[in-house]
């Protein structure tokens, strides 16, 4: 087994010397509360940090100094937590600042396999202590899931020329563990007492590891005694995942193949490959690279090079990434596919199956003929973006993303059949939808909107909340108030609708909610011709009482179509912005509108009402791009708790959430 | 030392499932009582229909059902006799809202209530972990059982020989220092303690079928799991190893065989102990359990006695 294969992040990135995957952005340091512009030099080292900044801005930082860091770029967080400034040189008119991580000590333990950017975000990892009295029970609770689980959990055994795979075993059914047994089917293995070790698995998406030593081989069993260590890191860090993938690729340059090679895998930053031919490529000069099967062409550079060993990197911009989403979906494959033309009508039929489409032949085929449109320019624009999973003939699952703003991706027409197929299948379909977020350029949120007491939303909003919580998750209360057949209200004299800027408006909106506001006040350029936005303030006596977001598309764009809503963001109480929804819709515009209601901090859950609208309450979730790892671990758990339902008939299905998906 | 406790054996292999007609609130009872500390290593499930809750019994070996005795369109009575007919050993929770005296004396008569509960206890979850976590505790209760295995034990010893009559007492209280240490909850303990009784080195596993009493299918099945030095059979549990082990222990004990012998015995891991759960012994921890029991107030040197 190659080293690179279990590191938490591959290690052809891990031992890169140099971070290019970046290149040509700008990052903005915050370090003891001063900010400056600055360049990431390197970010390879485990645990260190290397940047440059302008010499004017490095006399001010204070060398040896433990304090908060964060590395932003105007899209995302690049890095942030406690960090010391442990040297500051000038070399050409420029400071170098090396920083060194407060933990970055413990990581030594566990250097084989983990990589560097694992621990740059503060959310992307956790040090569990059993010194620590709540990190104990958690453990606690860690290791009884692991013994209960069905399937059995595959730890990676790494020391100096060993690497072996071998399961957890539990088999002594002890009550109290001293010591963590693996079962080695490997006898000749050289595992004397004392033999330091580093120990990796993969839970509910989760990567842990661990430094142990063994603490006895027993050689008539085959098991593996491996002393408690004294931390367990958690790791949920996805963000430079690597997808494989094994094709033929050529390198061009002046519009001639230069080399002919095999590609490995790739992410979001460039793509691994092993040169069969080369022809003159030219290492130093930027090229196109091509997969002639499925006609992909985008820019690259050679970052690192060892004789046929080559790691790119995509140097292009808008369009390359269109085409790396092209390739992603490539990589999509059975029992998982994209939405395409040629499979539209399965969705539908699973749409109508779950109630999102019209059950009514005639009002099916209306909403049909007006989707179809809207369907093919977003499979146009973001191949890939919405997957679904196939059970038999039919589609059992299904989950969508499309671009709300130019920085929150939406996610959509998420839904599986109640069966464990179903369960298997959004929770695949949840792990390559949010990869696939990875890929739209300047993305930074992450959008969902659940009804208030799904079957599988309350399960996923609780568990989020017990273990794999992602820190930025913003949940928004609201209240969906859909039009009665009737029209019943009264123009009030007193409210006005004048219309205003984005400006003016989101000073009215609780501070809260305001990245919430700002992600749906621009509807994403990409989809300028299918979504739109305008915005007005509803007035009463003069005063300002609510805010209106009124979202337009001349054809659905989703199964319920959401983004056709208008929003009212108001500070009075529920009550009273329920009554202006309904005097809203004594005016033309609004008559026929669905209304979402969000009220002050939209911390709660609306109350029941009674009014002549039908109101059905739902939230929003927002999640930060960098917290991905998180989500995924929490959609992962969520799924995992309903699949053990199914006892036996599951096991097989369940080995899935122990290995990366 | 840093420990870490595996918890809640009482609860991990209890099945439930419980019938809330309310399909909003069943959906939050469902995933609130799986993120229940407590509850946390059992199995359950919440269902809104009648129908569902009768699949769950069959499908996923329910130990108990708990339903109203309104809100669905079935009589009471005949949901709690429909689970019977399934499997006898699950029992019923009734949450009474409106019984008729002639329907709760059918409902006794059908032989799986468990218990009577009011129906406001669909209104929080919490309610329903209590009543669960009772469940659990009472389902521990191994009287009723015992007695039953006395008697067998009694007619089998009978046509043995005197030997294991003197055996016996000291092999159940070898079982009752050992048990704590693994992961076995209480009824697996009551069963395993049936099985002890019931043990002899010399009977077949597939024997154990035709001695073992109907409806005491654990034990039977501790036993078919256990090892035998007369047969040269290893264990395949850690139910099975135990009964062995104790066995073993108490015979060699009888025989007059002094604490080193017999500890190197077992740490020499013959057949008929070898199974991964005797990994738990150490010498010391073996050293300690014997001491135990050897020298126990009422019985002096079991050696003597014997």
């Amino acid at each position: 087994m190659s080293r690179h294969k279990i590191a938490v992040l591959p290690g052809n990135r891990r031992k890169s010397g140099r971070d290019l995957s970046l290149d040509k952005k700008s990052y903005e340091l915050v370090f003891d509360g001063k900010t400056m512009a600055t360049e990431i030099i390197d970010r390879s080292q485990l645990g260190y940090l290397v940047l440059s900044i302008a010499e004017e801005d490095g006399t001010s930082l204070p060398v040896g100094r433990q304090a908060a860091l964060k590395v932003t770029t105007a899209f995302e967080t690049v890095c942030d937590g406690d960090w010391t400034l442990t040297s500051l040189r000038a070399t050409g008119g420029q400071k170098v600042a090396k920083f060194q991580h407060a933990d970055s000590d413990h990581f030594e333990e566990v250097l084989p396999v983990i990589a560097s950017e694992a621990v740059l975000l503060r959310s992307g990892y956790r040090r569990l202590a059993f010194s620590s009295e709540a990190d104990r029970e958690e453990l606690e609770t860690h290791f009884t899931e692991l013994k209960d689980c069905p399937a059995p959990v595959v730890v990676t055994i790494v020391a100096d020329g060993v690497i072996l795979r071998a399961p957890f075993d539990f088999e002594d059914n002890r009550r109290s563990l001293e010591h963590l047994t693996v079962k080695i089917a490997d006898s000749t293995a050289a595992l004397q007492v004392g033999r330091l070790l580093v120990i990796e698995y993969i839970f509910l998406t989760v990567r842990y590891a661990f430094a142990t030593e063994v603490k006895d081989y027993d050689v008539d069993f085959g098991l593996l005694d491996l002393r408690l260590p004294k931390r367990i890191y958690a790791f949920t860090n996805r963000r430079f995942d690597r997808v494989p993938f094994e094709q033929e690729v050529h390198l061009l340059q002046n519009g001639n193949v230069k080399a002919v090679g095999r590609a490995q895998n790739f992410s979001v930053a460039g793509l691994a490959l092993e040169v069969l031919q080369d022809h003159g490529l030219d290492r130093s000069a930027e090229f196109e690279l091509e997969v002639p099967s499925l006609g992909f062409l985008v820019r690259a550079r050679c970052a690192r090079s060892h004789n046929s060993d080559l790691v790119l990197m995509f140097t292009g911009g808008q369009e390359d990434m269109r085409s790396l989403r092209g390739l992603y979906s490539a990589t999509i494959t059975s029992p998982l596919e994209c939405r395409r033309s040629d499979n539209y009508q399965d969705f539908v039929e699973l749409y109508q199956m779950v109630g999102y489409a019209p059950k009514d032949l005639d009002q099916r085929n209306s909403w049909w003929g007006t989707t179809e449109s809207a369907w093919l320019a977003q499979d146009e624009r973001f191949p890939g973006c919405t997957v679904g999973y196939r059970k038999g003939r039919a589609l059992s699952s299904s989950l969508g993303s499309i671009p709300i703003s130019n920085s929150c991706v939406y996610a959509h027409s998420a839904c599986m059949v109640q069966d464990m197929e179903g369960v298997i299948g959004f929770y695949e379909g949840c792990v390559k939808s949010l990869n696939w977020v990875n890929l739209l350029d300047g993305i930074t949120h992450y959008m969902g909107s659940y009804a208030t007491r799904g079957r599988f939303v309350t399960r996923l909003q609780t568990s989020v909340a017990a273990y794999a919580r992602p820190e930025s998750l913003t949940i928004i209360y609201m209240d969906q108030l859909f039009p009665a057949s009737e029209l019943i209200g009264n123009r009030s004299p007193t409210i006005e609708i004048v219309p205003a800027n984005a400006d003016t408006c989101r000073s009215e909106v609780a501070p809260r909610l305001r990245e919430f506001f700002d992600n749906l006040a621009a509807p994403s350029e990409t989809l300028s011709d299918l979504h739109h936005a305008s915005m007005s303030m509803m007035m009463r006596r003069g005063r300002p009482v609510a805010v209106i977001i009124r979202h337009t598309n001349p054809v659905p764009l989703t199964a319920v179509n959401i983004l056709s809503r208008t929003w009212v963001f108001t500070n009075e109480s529920w009550q009273i912005g329920r009554d202006l929804c309904a005097g809203l819709r004594i005016h033309e515009h609004f008559a026929r509108d669905t209304f979402q209601l969000v009220v002050g901090d939209a911390l709660e859950v609306p109350p029941e009402y009674t009014g002549s609208d039908l109101s059905k309450p739902a939230f929003f979730t927002l999640v930060a791009v960098h917290d991905f790892g998180a989500t995924i671990a929490s959609f992962a758990r969520a799924c995992y708790q309903l699949l053990v339902k199914y006892g036996d008939a599951a096991h097989g299905e369940l080995s899935r959430f122990l290995s990366t998906p | 030392m840093d420990q870490i406790q595996i918890q809640g054996s009482e609860l991990k292999d209890l099945r439930i499932a419980i019938l809330d007609p309310d399909v909003q609130r069943a959906v939050l009872h469902e995933a609130a009582l799986d993120h229940d500390v407590l509850l946390r290593r059992a199995r359950i499930y919440v269902v809104s229909d009648v129908l569902d809750l009768v699949q769950a019994v069959a499908k996923y070996s329910i130990d108990l059902a708990i339903f109203p005795d309104s809100g669905t369109n079935k009589d009471v009575v005949y949901v709690q006799t429909e689970i019977y007919g399934i499997t006898p050993a699950a029992k019923c929770l009734i949450l009474v809202n409106d019984l008729a005296l002639t329907t709760m004396r059918e409902a006794l008569s059908v032989g799986n209530l468990y218990d009577l509960a009011e129906v406001g206890t669909l209104q929080f979850s919490s309610h329903l972990a209590a009543l669960i976590l009772n469940f659990a505790r009472d389902r521990s209760n191994i009287s009723g059982l015992l007695p039953i295995m006395s008697q067998l034990q009694y007619a089998l010893t009978i046509g043995s020989n005197e030997v294991w009559r003197r055996i016996k007492p000291v092999s159940a209280k070898l079982l009752s220092h050992m048990v704590g240490a693994f992961d076995i909850s209480l009824r697996e303990t009551a069963y395993l303690e049936q099985a002890e009784r019931l043990y002899f080195p010399w009977i077949e596993p597939q024997d154990y079928q035709l001695i073992v009493p109907e409806g005491i299918g654990s034990a039977a099945n501790t036993l078919m799991t256990s090892g035998s030095w007369i047969n040269n059979r290893h264990p395949t549990t850690t139910a099975g190893m135990l009964v062995t082990l104790v066995n073993d222990l108490a015979y060699r004990l009888n025989r007059g065989d002094d604490e080193e012998t017999m500890v190197s015995g077992v740490l020499t891991r013959p057949i008929w102990l070898r199974h991964p759960s005797i990994r738990g012994f150490s010498q010391s921890e073996l050293q300690r359990i014997l001491a135990k029991v050897m020298s126990l107030a009422d019985g002096g040197d079991l050696r003597e006695s014997a």
